[in-house]
């Protein structure tokens, strides 16, 4: 049964036939739509929607095989196989389908939640690099916690998170687009799920996880909650020096509910404020799906490959593979949506904002197994101290700020549908949200405080043993 | 040639934060080690060490003759490896584990695989996430012993269980050794698990190897000495003799561990160091281990 598996998961997700029948696969449902492969562009005439729904459907096809299959890959990447004789082609495969399953999923989720937004005066290629692009900065912040989490539990069962996502779609579909009510519940499962994942935060302990069922989890996810924004500069040290939260005090069920509800108002504010609500809920949705992708790739930094073989065995191969996952995002979408040549902004800024996640992601967990510091101030030191990371920030950011503009122009389009003053508000929210994301990655990855202010961190204690 | 040998291992954490420095010791054929130490003492980096989970930032490192990292397979095809901490994979059910484990060694022996499944009592179609605590240390147990290695390591093997299950444990450890020539090398809190088990101790302190003799010795050549505080006596004066390995305060007394039996000791005590009214006796692991680590030093 185990050799089975094995080559089920190994041998035959990683086969050229497996790669052979979806390329195959995804030629015929591209040609059933109208695409001119021998071209390499699509015809101007085709309906969008057609060319759009093949695409969704081929990925998705994809996606979930790997989706599994990854997800057999992370159960193997526990500390146990530190242990096990396997060779480094199998921890190497390993890597790879873990990496493989995010990457696909993420995609899923994409052409998912394009599908379901999609319109025909929308600009295609716009929103989905827009959606990806937003992804990233959303998923950067947490990061950091995937690292740290070394839980083997998902967030939300995955017999809960399906349904939901069921029915969300159901809503979506009943609904329509005229209102921001779908995006914002969704929004809100997204937070849930995205609280509940990341468990291991520095306040959490702080916070005693009682009851059971549903009482354990608002606990364990008010304690999440408060733990993240612990981590934010200013707040964080409001939180820290405030009596409420001391570490011999506990925080009361209303605090933690005040804490939860200003999170949840905030968000239902922003999402009020544009239409681009609709898509940001489907964006967090997205982004805590990936998340859960992302604990299982910080997971295979458990198995046994010291830095320079985690280096060429896992993170170049995976580096190449999220190049070609870009490209095709940034040059043969575009090319088959809309019927236009290549872009080569969309090409550097696809490529740089793979890369880069990923490069945080396998970075963390490497610096946090290799050699893991002693406290939260000594893993933020080492990571100031990255070259590796301020580069990356400069390949990303240039060219996301090439995309802030084009994706502002698309925001504009979206505005006719929402005439009134709303509409001028618009383009102002996009940029807005631009400049948050922004600071929020900057200021839960590095620690700015110590280097401009001087403001030392303390220690932070052991968490929750799970 | 020893089946275990580590030399002049240095391993840091962090910035600055030296957990090993100058570790020495071996493991020869045959022999069963307990590793002691305080928590943080390095005992389970050590160990990892071995596994080739961690490097070691400098120092010879052997396992078999194997280096842990540049043989990794080979070494782990011919060592079993049982951690307090070790996490099998949740959803697989026990039937799959065990058959994943029967794949990767090629040694593995489905008669000795059947012993044990009849002497524990777990379900082969159970997921590991529904089995008690006992029971997934038994799977770890079946999965590091059943392919009969050479050397089988134990990270705090019992930690965490009940007295029966942790006395089931053991039992089983030591019915495989029966077999005869595995060595074992395990890593416990427990003084009377160390005491039944073990042929040797190697008490890790201070970044270093404080104590490597075997368990006979150790019971026979140390001794605490307990000492009145109020007689002036010369804390640094104790302590500069060779056969000192601590001494500390506690309770108005002094209270020192020496090398030697409890003659020697107070011969030494009366004749070299001039203390009068020492009380000196030979005592349990347990108790020699608390005078070695305890506080107020």
């Amino acid at each position: 049964m185990t050799r089975s598996l094995l080559r089920r998961d190994l041998t035959f997700l990683m086969s050229p036939f497996f790669w052979a029948c979806g390329a195959l696969f995804g030629y015929i449902m591209g040609t059933a739509a109208g695409i001119d492969f021998a071209h390499g562009t699509g015809p101007n005439s085709l309906d969008p929607g057609r060319t759009h729904f093949a695409w969704t459907l081929w990925l998705l096809l994809l996606a979930i095989p790997n989706y599994f299959g990854g997800g057999r890959m992370w159960e193997l990447a526990t500390p146990m196989h530190l242990a096990l004789p396997l060779r480094a082609w199998d921890l190497w495969k390993a890597r790879m389908l873990a990496m493989q399953a995010a990457i696909t999923g993420g995609a899923m989720f994409a052409c998912l939640a394009f599908w379901l937004t999609y319109e025909p005066a929308l600009q295609p290629v716009q929103i989905v690099l827009a959606f990806n692009a937003v992804s990233t900065i959303l998923l950067v912040p947490f990061v950091y916690h995937s690292a740290r989490v070394r839980t083997y539990k998902w967030g939300m069962p995955i017999g809960i998170f399906i349904p939901l996502l069921a029915g969300i779609v159901w809503v979506y579909a009943r609904i329509g687009l005229k209102t921001p009510w779908p995006g914002v519940i969704s929004l809100l499962l997204s937070l849930a799920l995205l609280v509940t994942t990341s468990r291991r935060l520095p306040l959490s302990y702080q916070i005693p996880v009682r009851g059971e069922g549903a009482g354990k989890w608002i606990s364990e996810a008010s304690a999440s909650v408060v733990g993240f924004l612990e981590r934010v500069p200013l707040v964080g040290e409001w939180l820290r020096t405030d009596r409420l939260l001391r570490p011999d005090r506990v925080l009361s069920k209303a605090q933690l509910s005040f804490v939860l509800m200003l999170a949840v108002v905030i968000n239902v504010f922003l999402l009020s404020l544009s239409a681009f609500g609709l898509l940001l809920a489907l964006v967090a949705l997205h982004a805590a799906w990936f998340l859960r992708c992302l604990n299982g790739v910080s997971r295979a930094a458990y198995l046994p490959l010291e830095r320079s073989r985690f280096f060429w065995h896992g993170m170049l191969p995976g580096l190449i593979l999220l190049a070609l996952a870009a490209w095709v995002s940034a040059f043969v979408l575009p090319s088959i949506n809309l019927g236009g040549g290549p872009s080569t902004s969309s090409a550097v800024a696809g490529v740089a904002y793979y890369i880069l996640a990923w490069w945080l992601v396998l970075s963390a967990s490497m610096a946090r197994y290799a050699t893991p510091p002693p406290t939260l101030r000594a893993w933020r030191i080492r990571y100031l101290t990255m070259p590796r990371l301020w580069l990356g920030l400069l390949l990303v950011g240039v060219p996301f700020l090439v995309h802030m503009s084009r994706w502002a122009t698309a925001d504009r389009i979206m505005a006719r549908s929402f005439p009134g003053p709303l509409a001028d508000a618009l383009p102002l929210s996009t940029s807005a949200y631009w400049v948050l994301s922004a600071v929020l990655l900057v200021v839960t990855q590095l620690d700015l405080r110590r280097q401009f202010l001087g403001i030392e961190l303390a220690p932070v204690r052991k968490g929750i043993e799970p | 040639m020893s089946v275990l040998e580590f030399r002049d291992i240095h391993r840091s954490y962090g910035h600055g934060q030296e957990v090993l420095s100058g570790a020495t010791f071996s493991v020869e054929k045959g022999q069963v080690v307990g590793l002691l130490g305080k928590n943080g003492a390095g005992k389970t980096t050590l160990i990892h060490i071995a596994m080739g989970m961690l490097r070691a930032q400098s120092g010879r490192v052997r396992v078999l003759g194997l280096d842990p990292e540049k043989d990794a397979v080979e070494m782990k095809r011919r060592v079993g490896f049982v951690s307090e901490d070790q996490i099998l994979p949740p959803a697989m059910r026990v039937k799959q584990v065990i058959g994943l484990h029967r794949d990767l060694y090629p040694g593995w022996d489905t008669e000795l695989e059947g012993q044990l499944r009849q002497r524990f009592n777990f379900s082969d179609r159970a997921r590991v996430k529904a089995l008690s605590k006992g029971e997934a240390r038994q799977v770890a147990l079946l999965c590091a012993v059943a392919h009969r290695p050479e050397l089988l390591i134990l990270d705090e093997p019992a930690g965490g269980l009940d007295p029966a299950a942790r006395r089931e444990f053991l039992e089983t450890s030591i019915d495989l050794l029966s077999d005869g020539g595995t060595s074992i090398l395990f890593s416990s809190h427990y003084m009377s698990d160390v005491e039944r088990m073990a042929d040797r101790i190697v008490l890790l302190h201070d970044r270093d190897v404080l104590i490597d003799a075997e368990l006979d010795t150790l019971r026979e050549s140390y001794a605490v000495a307990v000492m009145p505080a109020e007689a002036g006596l010369q804390i640094g004066a104790i302590s500069a003799s060779p056969a000192c390995l601590r001494i500390r305060e506690r309770q108005g007394t002094l209270r020192g561990v020496f090398r030697g039996n409890a003659e020697e000791v107070r011969s030494l005590l009366e004749r070299e160091l001039a203390v009068q009214g020492a009380s000196v006796a030979q005592v349990p692991l347990e108790e020699l281990f608390v005078e070695l680590l305890g506080g107020n030093s």
